[in-house]
């Protein structure tokens, strides 16, 4: 039932949403998963191992095609991390990293931000 | 003829010639470009879809949260809605807010300008406190404070709505998010000596409403019920049940629904328990209880489920996780937390007043 999304994939060849390298991270897991169900920090251990090697950036990709293969523990794991890495980060951090652009018109941004000033406080160095 | 064959076939040769090295150079090119287009790709970030940002945003702590809603339009939308919020209460784990001894003294009102109120000279500057937070997870604890003062003591708590005595001259209670740091005011309930009663503050899911609940003991020893709607900010009294409490200095606990009050604590092993909320109170219930810990229950954690304890001794903290049976002594700088009054289960959220309520700037 995990894989039928998987099978899809396979038997579809113009696949823009999974490149092969994501594929070779996110496959594997569903086997880890069953193998060490009961044991938590043995799973914690190999997600740390997995991640060390991805870049930030890459993370969003994963996430998408954790989401294309109907992954849910992925999906859950990938998402936790994107949160941590983008947790008390700048806006515009948060922006580069979604590789999203401001949709506000430059009046009403103005007023956001003096209205909510103090939540700006404290934010980390990009 | 020959000749002009061979002239003509070369001529064919260079045109085919020609034809082929432009051929090549066309595809030479298409493949260029097609890996300049494969960089492009890969260096562009996807666009993630809606439901994966629903996803990752609730896992945001609530201050980063407040920065996302600048990040664009749509995600302003998603924070504000009301199915996030909602989302993000279940996901939020309690947290402890108490009122700290220390105080900071505004120095706005100077004792030679302070107006006097009612012929009396206004001798006391502002006295305000910072809420502070105790956060508990995995054996350690976490201590903060919201940019939030107040005047008075905090008397009940609700879904990371606060509700606060408003010592300045108005009077009164305040209901304040300290996340959002929205505010409403509301009038006091039926004035008496505060050991003689209690409030509560709960979700009633029955009508989408936040309600204050107060139970109060006259001259004559009567135990009087009035609840308040958030909506409608007015105070209207109830019947309840008649001569079962003895003692209202208890803070009721919020429970299935209902807020339970502990009228009688007394040498034996039952615990009477009131409880109600809005027009119905049901009788009270008797429980047994197995007094062998010389420790007291403050709150369960809502999403891990671990219930927290509190020994009255030394003022330490212990924490028993169910999943793995074992009660665990939490580390707390002690400095930090002396305090006067109760402590309340309280957690960080965007919860504005009424749940019916939509909020006025949503961007489409």
């Amino acid at each position: 039932m995990k894989f039928c999304t998987v099978k899809q994939y396979f038997d579809d060849e113009n696949n823009n949403n999974v490149t092969n390298g994501i594929a070779t991270t996110v496959i594997p897991l569903p086997n880890k998963h069953l193998k060490i169900k009961a044991n938590n920090k043995e799973m914690e251990q190999y997600e740390q191992e997995l991640l060390r090697n991805v870049m930030p950036q890459e993370l969003t990709k994963l996430i998408l095609a954790a989401n294309y293969l109907n992954f849910k523990e992925a999906l859950d794991f990938f998402c936790r991390t994107v949160a941590n890495a983008i947790q008390n980060k700048s806006v515009d951090y948060v922006r580069k990293f979604f590789g999203l652009e401001s949709d506000f018109e430059p009046g009403e941004e103005e007023k956001l931000c003096k209205e909510f000033a103090w939540s700006f406080e404290g934010v980390d160095e990009d | 003829m020959d000749y002009v064959n061979g002239q003509m076939s070369m001529r064919k040769a260079n045109l085919i010639g020609d034809k082929k090295a432009s051929f090549l150079r066309l595809v030479e090119e298409r493949a260029l470009s097609k890996e300049e287009k494969k960089k492009l790709q890969d260096s562009l970030v996807p666009y993630i879809p809606k439901d994966c940002i629903s996803n990752i945003l609730p896992r945001l702590p609530v201050e980063s949260l407040q920065r996302s809603r600048f990040v664009c339009k749509p995600w302003y939308t998603i924070i504000n809605s009301l199915k996030f919020i909602d989302d993000h209460l279940e996901r939020s784990e309690s947290v402890l807010i108490y009122r700290p001894d220390t105080f900071s003294v505004e120095a706005k009102l100077p004792q030679s300008e302070s107006v006097p109120v009612l012929g009396q000279p206004n001798l006391n500057p502002t006295l305000k406190y910072y809420i502070t937070f105790l956060e508990i997870n995995n054996g350690r604890s976490k201590i903060g404070e919201y940019s939030v003062s107040c005047t008075g003591h905090i008397r009940a708590a609700c879904n990371g709505l606060i509700l606060l005595e408003n010592k300045l001259k108005k009077g009164g209670f305040i209901v304040v998010n300290p996340v959002t740091r929205k505010l409403i005011s509301l009038p006091m309930g039926t004035l008496c000596p505060a050991d003689k009663e209690s409030y509560g503050f709960a979700f009633c899911t029955f009508t989408g409403e936040y309600k204050v609940v107060h139970l109060f003991q006259d001259e004559l020893r009567y135990i009087g019920y009035e609840i308040l709607n958030l909506g409608t900010r007015v105070w209207r009294a109830v019947n309840g049940p008649f001569g079962l409490l003895r003692w209202l200095g208890c803070l009721p606990v919020l429970a299935i629904g209902a807020l339970h009050w502990v009228p009688n604590i007394d040498s034996s092993d039952y615990l009477s328990i009131l409880k109600g909320l809005g027009e119905l109170w049901t009788k009270q219930l008797s429980i047994k209880t197995g007094c062998i810990l010389d420790v007291v229950p403050l709150y369960s954690l809502r999403i891990k489920g671990d219930l927290v304890f509190k020994r009255d001794e030394d003022g330490s903290f212990y924490a028993y996780d169910f999943q793995l049976q074992v009660m665990r002594k939490i580390e707390i700088e002690k400095e930090r937390l002396k305090m006067s009054g109760m402590y309340h289960p309280h957690v960080n959220s965007l919860i504005s007043r009424s749940s019916r309520e939509r909020s006025q700037d949503v961007f489409y």
